[in-house]
């Protein structure tokens, strides 16, 4: 895989680090404002789970345009974006980043408080959860962080405004559009363009927020999950069906289609990612990866457990230091006692000979290195 | 509708006593040893969960077990009869929140659920009355794993493993009221991801944590020794971190403890087994990502499910220290250069001087003497004989000399006595080999000029003869010797040492003449020589160092007898050989070298099964396995290290085998056969870049079960593969079906592949069809921009050089083939591009050729159907923008097969807009099924990413001037059946309609046509515990 394979694949990441996106999603949100004109009249916005902050960047541009033609009727206020997230992020122009957990009622506070105790116009949220592999239990994470983004929203969103937030279309999504439903009276299901065809992400858009009288939000009674769950309900006639709407027309790239590198007469030109990832879980077990790999040959001594010697990278906790571990991995030795091949007569001239056989260790180690270092889909390495 | 067999995640597994639990979907299936099969065998299933998958199950006291996943619990008996297992469902429960663990506890001397929520918080629930009481926790926060330990309601310990990286310690607190938040005993920092388990076995006073950062974790449960007691105190307890493993190279689900071991499976298919102090014992590969283990009772055996589908058994592992011979010292000249086992477990170890030293079981030195001690006879060579129960030495001088196994005592092990000695070469021998063959003891010897005699050792009563049966001539080549050679099915077969595969008839009779190769196929793999023959499943098989295996059969040619068929590629580098399982099964191992270890790999699980890091491949190692021991040994710093494993191969690893590794994008019923057509043959490809053919056999017997037979999996693609086509060759041979299969996907690739079937029809219903049954050609790889190899060219590694073309996929394949062309076929492929491409193909000369490549619209066309109408060739794609487009193809069609026929090979254009467009959809069309209703009507059925189902009626009219038009006649849809995508649409008799979607439901439809207006009706509807549905197929059941 070269470095140009992901941009020949992926027609919106290579567009995203063209024109400065820390992640192409950044596109989706662009696409569904086209459709369903999200930033109109908003000057106050909340992103929840904004790393990378790509979403962050389409609210400040969105706003300050906003902010601009507003100035020039009249009076009007500068726009204030929040940005939230449990990770830290990249500074961003004209963005508060707050890092906090969107399930606790402080985080609430402390977004209004930034607001002036005024309500925001608008509540975004493309948080995913880290992909297990397993559909329905990736299924349940999504819907519950939907629901914890919906529950935060009641705090902080103004009556009449607008949420949009990432969803999974999958077995129980009539449930969540229920929801949904009891605080909007107007919510699509939509997809961007450059949302591809085989992914079941999707996004809904709530419009008009009008919570039913009386309700008074708190986080100790998370909606969903404490309520009894009638499948049948939900598959009868009683089922929630919300309008599906496809956002982005014809002029926009497709984002299942493979483009060639030259695009519209204009000449490649390679990019590198805006922002990289921070600090990914599996970042230890790589650096580990690559300081064995580093070590470029092992000796084989039985006097030693094997599993001393490579196979394993252990860390005995309090005991060695990380560097006295990493001079360990490196210590490099040659080896001399595997032979070529067969056992085959050779004429007498030539004596059998003892050829070495370097055997580097780390290769060994690469064996089962799968994609898995690509698995961060919409973030930018 | 019911599901009648699945392969989907194994997501749970529990052995009971003779017993293995597996939860597959959200089905449970029971699975017992069989001593009369020696294996374990499916008795019984029972549909636990249906809408949610199995993610656990938990036996408790009375039979009593519990299956549990997503929401939902199930309570059920499960009885042990002799003759039958039987399940009783009690009840299944409908719960509020996702369940991470459940726990039977006593309360009150009454069995109830402590069941443990990702909301983290615990409810005792009563299965009879259905009450429950729910304990939180102070800490609110979702849970990806987590356990309980405990027995009672007092001593009841939470271990949680959150999404915020750490582990919270908590139990439910007598000191608080119930209603309280609990407080949290101990939080484990140090992980860096997602906890996915948390385990503490009592007994060790470990816990155990893996994680999504890679990593396994100890942590030591360590008493407060100031307050002596015999029961732990959670609260005054001190938890250290004492060790972190990085070994997994992906996320790793979960561990287990049992006595002295840890056993730890991964997403990376990895399974490690560790000791309690956290070194690793062994680490082997199960072909799938694991998402399930246990360990049996005895802890002798472990069973993992995978994402495949698949249930395996391994053996437990534990450390092995090699023990090290070391020939005498004062002997300079004593390095060993062969190394081998007799039967009866002697060792015999040749060395360069020509010494023997046989060494009996315990690996004491028994005998020492020189083969070589007359004059003129200087032994080099030794090859010990299949069944080993002889040795032959060759001797520069052509003299080969025998020894067997000492037959005076059978118990003592040790000693070798002397056969016969003759010469049978004028020159050097070269090499030697024992050849197997109609229960003779027969070797071949290459001697100079590449001269091959085959003699038979003939043993009559006390008296042994040697009998000189055939010679043969191996053409001159570089090293001209032999390294392997094999009788199959009339054929001599021989590889020399250039790698190079000479095939000789091979007839009985004692013939001096020297025969001349009939068939000879040129470095099959690579120019080092073929380093064994097989014959597996009646193929031959050869193995080299290029890391593959390659298959063969008979073919009806004379010429050219031997078909070379598939290869396989192997995770070893040098594959040295194979050996089957003496049980029934004949379980095939392959054994070869990796690096600097040594592997022994499971041919019919795919999986590694053993790695002994040895330091790379050696001159002279030896492998056995016997009864319950696996020993391996082999030379190294002059010594011999020898390691013996408990590993018995005679113990049969599946209980039941998988489908596809990873997405399965397409699959095709093919054929019916068998006696009552009661097996289905089809053939899949998916992500994991393999083309499989299975075989779904239907019972008649109301309570026993669809079978699914795993035929063959084929690698070869180097990208996922996402679309197939299927044609049926005109039989030629009554005996076998052929088909043709083109495969599409990734990386712009095309394969075609020839695939052959016995035709069993006559025999008897007992018997189902196998892989013996089954045999598949590669026969053409294309690339659109050239195979990789010739792609990247050194001028071009300048700097800022990228390939510009994308690399496209193949989306959809479809098949253009008339008997009136019986020797060309058009391939049309759509691809991700944007563009159509059409391909002919050769089948005689096995060319492909591009003919025309058309672009229409910037987007990426997921479906196309060659629609023939009259003389017409219509071509229908379906697009990521949702519009249908009738292309005429007809002329273009034509003129490609006058073309083929002149051999004109250029490129034909085609740039007509399509006569038609039908907006369908907004977006994808992900699904369609075409039916003709009458004349020039078509009933098309299409289902969208935008989770609409449309049902079109269309007429084709030619006008007077020969062009084409289509008009839409009627139109239904429906937004509402499906709430996601639906990937799957087939037309079925009597007027009915099937769909799936990415929301699991099936959905069964009538439609009408009725005064020129079609509609349809929900008829009937389930839900399948496939969650990425990628598309359906239909095919009648003989039942």
């Amino acid at each position: 895989m070269g470095k140009t394979s992901k941009d020949k694949r992926d027609i919106y990441y290579r567009k995203a680090k063209e024109e400065g996106w820390r992640a192409r999603s950044a596109f989706k949100l662009l696409q569904i404002d086209t459709e369903c004109h999200i930033f109109d009249g908003v000057s106050k916005a909340v992103d929840l789970c904004a790393a990378p902050g790509s979403w962050s960047q389409v609210l400040a541009r969105k706003l300050n345009e906003n902010y601009k033609k507003a100035l020039e009727t009249g009076n009007a206020s500068p726009p204030k974006i929040v940005a939230v997230d449990l990770q830290a992020m990249a500074p961003l122009e004209g963005v508060i980043q707050l890092q906090g957990d969107i399930t606790n009622t402080n985080t609430a506070q402390q977004i209004i408080a930034h607001f002036d105790n005024t309500q925001a116009d608008l509540v975004v949220c493309d948080g995913a959860p880290d992909v297990t592999g397993l559909h329905d239990m990736d299924i349940f994470i999504q819907s519950q962080l939907l629901l914890a983004a919906l529950n935060i929203t009641t705090h902080i969103l103004r009556p009449g405004g607008t949420f949009v937030a990432k969803i999974f279309r999958a077995k129980d999504v009539s449930f969540l559009y229920a929801q949904l439903r009891i605080f909007f009276p107007y919510v699509y299901c939509t997809k961007p363009s450059s949302s591809r065809n085989s992914s079941i992400e999707a996004f809904v858009v709530c419009k008009d927020y009008s919570p039913p009288e009386g309700y008074k939000p708190h986080m100790l009674n998370p909606l969903l999950t404490h309520e009894p769950c009638n499948f049948e309900e939900l598959t009868g006639v009683n089922r929630i069906i919300v309008p599906f709407v496809v956002c982005g027309d014809l002029n926009q790239p497709d984002s299942d289609m493979c483009y060639p590198l030259n695009l519209d007469g204009k000449k490649y030109k390679y990019h590198e990612p805006v922002q990289t990832p921070i600090a990914p879980p599996y970042a230890e077990a790589l650096s580990l990866l690559e300081n064995r790999r580093a070590g470029s040959s092992f000796t084989f001594d039985h006097e030693t457990e094997f599993n001393e010697t490579d196979i394993n990278i252990a860390i005995e906790n309090g005991a060695s230091s990380m560097a006295e571990f990493k001079k360990n991995a490196l210590i490099t030795a040659t080896e001399n006692n595997s032979e070529d091949s067969d056992a085959i007569a050779k004429t007498e001239s030539i004596k059998d000979e003892n050829k070495e056989e370097e055997a580097t260790i780390a290769a060994l180690q690469n064996l089962y290195v799968s994609e898995e270092a690509g698995n961060i889909d919409n973030i930018l390495i | 509708m019911i599901s009648k067999l699945s392969r989907t995640n194994v997501l749970a597994i529990r052995c009971l006593d003779d017993l293995v639990l597996v939860g597959m979907g959200p089905t449970l299936h029971v699975f017992q040893w069989s001593n009369e099969c020696e294996r374990y065998e499916l008795r019984n299933k029972l549909n636990c969960l249906y809408l949610s998958n199995i993610h656990g199950i938990v036996a408790g006291p009375d039979n009593k077990l519990v299956v549990f996943g997503a929401k939902s619990i199930c309570v059920c008996d499960i009885i042990n009869l002799r003759e039958a297992i039987i399940l009783k469902k009690q009840c299944t429960d409908q719960l509020n929140d996702w369940i991470i663990a459940v726990e039977w506890i006593s309360i009150e001397g009454q069995m109830q659920l402590a069941i443990l929520f990702a909301h983290n918080y615990l409810c005792l629930y009563n299965t009879f009355d259905k009450t429950s009481q729910n304990v939180h926790c102070e800490e609110k926060c979702i849970l990806y794993g987590g356990s309980i330990s405990g027995t009672s309601q007092e001593n009841l310990v939470v271990f949680s493993g959150t999404v915020f990286k750490e582990i919270l310690i908590w139990k439910i607190d007598n000191n608080y009221d119930i209603n309280e938040r609990m407080p949290v005993l101990h939080r484990l920092i140090g992980h860096k991801g997602v906890i996915f388990s948390v385990n503490y076995d009592s007994c060790s006073q470990l816990i155990c944590s893996t994680s999504d950062d890679r990593s396994v974790r100890f942590w030591k449960v360590v008493k407060n020794e100031n307050l002596e007691s015999y029961h732990l105190n959670w609260q005054t307890a001190k938890i250290v971190l004492v060790k972190t493993m990085f070994v997994h190279a992906a996320r790793v689900w979960k561990a287990i403890i049992k006595d002295d071991i840890v056993v730890t499976i991964g997403e990376d298919s990895l399974m490690c087994t560790w000791s309690l102090s956290g070194n690793l014992l062994n680490k082997v590969h199960h072909g799938a990502p694991i998402w399930s283990i246990d360990i049996s009772k005895d802890s002798r055996r472990i069973f993992t499910g995978g994402a495949d589908g698949s249930v395996y058994m391994w053996q437990t592992t534990h450390h092995i220290n090699p023990k090290i011979i070391s020939l005498s010292s004062n002997d300079t000249h004593s390095n060993p250069k062969f190394i081998s086992y007799l039967r009866n477990d002697t060792l015999l170890i040749f060395t360069e001087s020509g010494m023997l030293f046989c060494y009996d079981k315990e690996k004491i030195l028994r005998r020492r003497f020189s083969p070589s001690s007359k004059t003129q006879r200087n032994y080099y060579i030794m090859q010990v004989s299949p069944s080993r129960f002889f040795v032959a030495f060759a001797s520069r001088e052509g003299y080969v000399t025998i020894y067997q196994v000492s037959q005076d005592d059978h118990f003592v092990t040790g000693f070798v006595s002397h056969v016969i000695e003759e010469r049978i070469m004028e020159s050097q021998i070269f090499s030697l080999h024992w050849l197997e063959h109609a229960n003779s003891t027969s070797l071949i010897a290459c001697g100079a000029n590449g001269l091959l005699k085959i003699f038979t050792l003939i043993i009559h009563v006390d008296i042994a003869k040697i009998r000189i049966d055939a010679q043969f001539v191996l053409p001159p080549s570089r090293e001209r010797w032999l390294t392997a050679t094999i009788i199959y099915k009339q054929l001599l077969i021989c590889g020399d040492r250039a790698g190079n595969v000479y095939v000789y008839k091979w007839n009985e009779q004692t013939n001096k003449d020297k025969k001349e190769p009939i068939q000879i196929l040129n470095k099959v793999h690579g120019k080092i020589g073929v380093q064994s023959f097989n014959i597996w499943e009646e193929k031959l098989m050869t193995t080299g160092r290029d890391g593959m295996l390659r298959f063969y059969e008979l073919n009806k040619d004379e010429t050219k007898p031997l078909l070379m068929l598939h290869r396989k590629k192997m995770p070893i580098d040098w594959i040295s050989g194979m050996l089957k399982s003496v049980d029934g099964h004949c379980t095939p191992f392959i054994f070869g070298f990796k690096e600097v270890e040594f592997i022994i790999y499971n041919l019919s699980t795919e999986s590694i099964v053993i790695r002994v890091p040895c330091g790379g491949g050696h001159r002279s190692w030896d492998c056995i396995m016997s009864g319950a021991t696996t020993s391996f040994i082999y030379i190294q710093n002059k010594q011999i290290y020898v390691f013996n494993y408990p590993l018995s191969s005679a113990l049969f690893p599946i209980l039941q085998n998988g489908f596809h590794i990873k997405e399965t994008y397409c699959l095709q019923h093919i054929s019916k056969i068998g006696f009552l057509k009661q097996d289905n043959i089809f053939i899949s490809g998916g992500e994991d870049c393999t083309l499989r053919v299975s075989c779904i056999r239907e019972s008649f017997e109301d309570d026993s079960h669809d079978a699914f037979h795993n035929l063959g999996n084929f690698d070869g693609h180097l990208s996922g593969i996402k679309c197939i086509s299927t044609i049926k060759l005109k039989k030629t041979d009554d005996s076998i079906s052929k088909y043709l299969v083109f495969s599409g996907g990734g990386r712009a690739q095309l394969k075609i592949w020839e695939i052959r079937i016995k035709n069993k029809d006559w025999i008897p219903i007992s018997h189902s069809i196998s892989s013996s049954d089954l045999s598949c050609l590669d026969i053409k790889s294309h690339m659109l921009y050239g195979q990789d190899q010739y792609r990247r060219k050194p001028w071009q590694e300048s700097e800022q050089s990228y390939i510009i073309e994308p690399e496209t996929r193949y989306m959809d394949i479809r098949i253009h083939y008339s008997s009136k062309n019986p020797n060309h076929v058009l391939v049309f492929i759509a691809c991700a591009d944007g563009y159509l491409r059409l391909f002919i193909y050769n089948i005689t000369t096995n060319d492909i050729c591009l003919k025309v490549s058309t672009k229409h619209v910037d987007r990426c066309i997921l479906k196309m159907y060659i629609l023939s109408h009259k003389s017409k060739v219509i071509i229908l794609t379906m697009t990521t923008d949702g519009i249908l487009r009738f292309f005429n193809f007809t002329k273009t069609v034509l003129k490609i097969h006058k073309d083929a026929n002149i051999g004109n090979q250029d490129i034909v254009d085609f740039s007509d807009e399509p006569f038609a467009e039908f907006r369908l959809h907004q977006s994808g069309i992900n699904s369609f099924d075409l039916k003709h209703m009458d004349e020039d009507r078509y009933l098309l059925a299409t289902g969208g990413d935008d989770n609409l189902l449309n049902l079109v009626c269309f007429q084709l009219c030619i006008s007077e001037n020969d062009a084409l038009s289509a008009v839409t006649l009627s139109k239904w849809s429906t937004a509402s059946a499906h709430s996601a995508q639906i990937t799957g649409l087939k037309f079925k008799d009597d007027d009915q309609i099937c769909s799936v979607g990415i929301d699991q439901e099936v959905i069964v439809h009538s439609y009408s046509w009725s005064h020129g207006v079609i509609s349809a009706n929900k008829l009937n509807q389930v839900f399948t515990s496939v969650t990425d549905v990628q598309g359906m197929d239909l095919w009648p059941s003989v039942v």
